[in-house]
């Protein structure tokens, strides 16, 4: 079977858009990529950055929590498109450090 | 102490040696996940009455069939939890959901060294582990959360 999400990247690119527009001022970037986790399963991976503020270790899991479930409820990456969703998150300095340009 | 409790113990110290080091900051991941697999599982082992046989049950449970149970949870077609406390919902799919992340950043800070694991990552999955211990009480007494904990040991057919 062939996930949704392979089929029509457009339209879920459109979506990843709509929501990362939800996201609040704590975002700097949000990137994403498609392919199998660890087990083999189709999943989008997203990547985000952080501002250095919002990545302090008394809010991380705060704000990384309504990001992520921000963008899960607004995608509906499983019964929309077949893809598990995995969330990665880097403050902005760490970003800076690695010159990573798939998150700049 | 319990050997969860000793695993998150382990995996905050770790994550927060400095300096950092990816050999620290991959082993604090992977006890991350390991408390909350253990957790998981000595949850769902307490409702055996047979105390010593716990740990033997315990073995039964094995990783693939716990994320693949904790992914179809998350499918709100499959589970729409219809007149279940929308709170209570919530804070079971952060468990499962949470899970699922710490599942796949384990595989990733043990085997995966193409890349660095960045230090805010590897705190937010060992904070996110703490959360989960911190809100299954909150909802271990609900059947939704039972029947979770059941779904984490038979296989999907």
């Amino acid at each position: 079977m062939v996930p949704s999400g392979f089929v029509h990247q457009a339209q879920l690119d459109a979506e990843i858009k709509s929501a990362v527009g939800k996201l609040g001022p704590e975002v700097v970037h949000v990137a994403y990529h498609l392919g199998a986790d660890s087990t083999g399963d189709p999943s989008i991976f997203f990547r985000v950055v952080l501002t250095d503020a919002a990545a302090r270790e008394e809010t991380l899991t705060e704000t990384t929590g309504r990001i992520a479930t921000t963008l899960f409820n607004e995608v509906r990456p499983i019964e929309n498109w077949g893809l598990h969703p995995y969330f990665n998150f880097r403050s902005q300095a760490e970003q800076q450090r690695r010159k990573d340009p798939e998150r700049a | 102490m319990a050997y969860h409790d000793d695993l998150l113990n382990q995996a905050l110290h770790l994550v927060h040696v400095a300096p950092s080091t990816q050999a620290s900051l991959r082993r604090s991941v992977s006890s991350a996940y390991y408390a909350v697999f253990h957790f998981l599982i000595a949850e769902a082992t307490s409702n055996w009455n047979n105390v010593t046989l716990r740990a033997a049950l315990g073995r039964a449970y094995d990783h693939d069939t716990m994320k693949r149970a904790s992914n179809r949870l998350l499918n709100t077609r499959d589970f729409p939890f219809t007149g279940e406390d929308p709170q209570v919902v919530a804070s079971l799919r952060f468990v499962a959901l949470t899970f699922t992340q710490l599942q796949e950043h384990r595989q990733f800070a043990d085997y995966n060294l193409t890349e660095d694991l960045d230090p805010t990552d590897a705190l937010n999955q060992v904070r996110s582990a703490e959360k989960i211990l911190h809100t299954w009480p909150s909802i271990r007494s609900y059947q939704i959360a039972q029947e979770y904990l059941v779904s984490l040991v038979v296989k999907h057919r």
